[in-house]
């Protein structure tokens, strides 16, 4: 904190548009909860340019990883360089850097995958048509669902993604319908997958806002304005996830919901080419979100045994 | 029996009464002309059923889920269940632990031996009169006490439909698509009492696997092609593939 300049609070974030409105929605909620943060000049925006966003080919998965688009944040944070991060959880490693904490989730967004490019729906798409995505997750569960596809890696920002199909280099891609929301472009998905068909990645749709265990004041501010939902299925989800050890290299998806005081949660591993899928759901009491996340990520563990997640 | 638009291919789906509609309409939306001829008739047996005992239950076909449903109120045990269309047949009648895969009845079985301790009780599987696999041998080689209830039954068409005989003499069937090896049997044995098997020489036949393509596979198609991954998208594509159309044409 910089209370010389007015500044209360530094928010650390990516550059990319998608990362900024992220970072400004809750800025937005930040300044509703707290009058100390009301004033414009009350919270700054540091950008860093994180290893993820230098990267514009190949997947994630060959190139390390989630933590690529956090470390350099993280980094800020441990260095009391920034106060808060904000980040969709879905990019998240299972484990944080010791000394830093996820003090807020805010309400979860749309969790559904949003189809680009003109088809209706997934059985829309012509025989043989090009789809790029980065995603072993969409890459193999539409190899799952159309073999008959060209799946192809496509990365970059949302901008450039959709640019890439509008100039015709590929006949379709997928997008988290949550980030085309807040960028005010939803208007561009032809169709909004449902989960049946195209289970989501773990957390999409929430994001969660990281600080220093011991910033006592920022954790208080973050208190404010944590969604309970949010944080009991990004629990759930983010259980499972670390049950199976999963990572950017694994095809893995997983979809909490909450009804009155009870939890469901569906997930899925698949073969990174798409030739087996494994699922299972459970439903529990919500005290109980992380044990049924581990325990439903042990099952799928055990039943996929050694050497499921290698290319075929 | 529906059909749409002569022009369009004619494309037979011939699964179980009342599982065609929804594809039905995708087809149509896609531009082919669907018709509908069940071919095997789904019929619930209806009887008591005691759980007791039982630590966890075995579905290896959706049509079995109903019939377990109507004859027993239990839903908290673990289920077991083959394919997507099993887990939101569960999920809907209130099951809350369900493990599915996508592969076959004896995967799935083998999950059961991976997740379950035979000391906590019996498999009970519910199914139809056939079944494929040997999730009985499979279960006992683990150790389990399995258990069996028969709780629907498929009956085969005794007569292809009229009106589809009409339209395979009359050449408006490009393809028949088959989804399980029972439909297929079945289809072989009606087409040759139609004395229409010669017919088969101007159609396609589509199948959800190798396993059901082998059910086919004595007919004199033009062609028998098996989806590459079991499921239905997979098949529309394949149709789309093997029989291209241009909607609005």
């Amino acid at each position: 904190m910089t209370p010389e300049t007015g500044i209360q609070l530094r928010i650390a974030t990516r550059g990319s548009p998608l990362a900024l409105a992220q970072a400004h929605e809750t800025a937005d909620r930040l300044r509703a909860a707290h009058t100390a943060l009301a004033d414009d000049a009350a919270i700054a925006f540091q950008t860093y340019r994180t290893t993820g966003d230098r990267l514009q080919t190949g997947t994630l998965a060959e190139a390390g990883g989630k933590g690529l688009f956090t470390k350099e944040i993280e980094q800020a944070l441990l260095d009391t360089d920034a106060d808060i991060a904000v980040h969709s959880m879905k990019d998240m490693p299972t484990e944080l850097p010791a000394g830093l904490m996820i003090a807020a989730y805010l309400p979860r967004a749309d969790f559904r995958d949003a189809l680009i490019g003109g088809a209706q729906s997934l059985e829309d798409l012509p025989m043989g048509a090009r789809v790029g995505t980065a995603s072993l997750r969409r890459q193999a569960i539409l190899k799952s669902l159309r073999p008959d596809l060209i799946i192809e890696t496509l990365r970059g920002n949302v901008n450039t993604r959709l640019k890439r199909v509008a100039e015709g280099d590929f006949d379709a891609t997928l997008l988290a319908a949550a980030g085309l929301t807040r960028l005010g472009m939803l208007n561009e998905a032809s169709a909004i997958l449902s989960p049946d068909e195209m289970l989501p990645a773990i957390c999409q749709g929430i994001i969660g806002i990281e600080c220093r265990e011991d910033d006592q004041t920022t954790r208080e501010f973050l208190a404010a304005i944590d969604d309970r939902e949010s944080r009991i299925a990004a629990t759930a989800e983010r259980a499972f996830l670390a049950a199976l050890d999963g990572s950017c290299r694994t095809p893995i998806a997983g979809l909490a919901r909450i009804e009155d005081e009870n939890i469901s949660l569906r997930g899925l591993i698949i073969r990174p080419d798409g030739s087996e899928t494994l699922a299972a759901e459970n439903a529990a009491p919500i005290t109980e979100a992380a044990a049924l996340g581990t325990a439903l990520g042990g099952q799928l563990r055990d039943r996929a045994g050694p050497g499921f997640f290698d290319d075929g | 029996m529906t059909a749409d638009r002569a022009a369009d291919p004619g494309v037979l789906l011939t699964r179980p009464a009342g599982q065609s509609e929804a594809l039905a309409e995708t087809l149509r939306n896609l531009g082919y002309a669907p018709f509908i001829d069940p071919l095997l008739n789904i019929i619930p047996i209806s009887k008591q059923l005691d759980s007791s005992g039982i630590q966890a239950l075995l579905f290896t076909s959706a049509n079995a889920v109903g019939p377990f449903c109507a004859a027993n109120a239990e839903r908290d045990l673990p289920v077991f269940a083959v394919g997507a269309a099993s887990a939101a047949a569960l999920r809907k009648a209130g099951f809350r632990e369900i493990h599915t895969g996508d592969s076959d009845a004896d995967a799935v079985t083998r999950d059961i031996i991976r997740l379950c301790d035979p000391q906590n009780g019996a498999v009970l599987h519910v199914s139809g009169e056939t079944i494929r696999g040997n999730p009985a041998g499979i279960l006992d080689e683990g150790g389990f006490d399995y258990r069996r209830e028969i709780v629907y039954r498929a009956d085969a068409a005794t007569e292809i439909s009229p009106k589809t005989v009409a339209a395979i003499k009359d050449d408006k069937i490009t393809a028949i698509l088959f989804f399980s090896p029972r439909t297929g049997e079945t289809f072989a044995n009606l087409i040759g009492m139609a004395g229409l098997t010669e017919k088969c020489g101007g159609m396609m036949a589509l199948c959800l696997s190798p396993a059901v393509a082998g059910s086919v596979r004595n007919l004199p198609w033009r062609t028998v092609i098996a989806a590459k991954s079991p499921q239905t998208d997979a098949m529309i594509a394949a149709l789309k593939d093997a029989i291209p159309v241009s909607r609005g044409s």
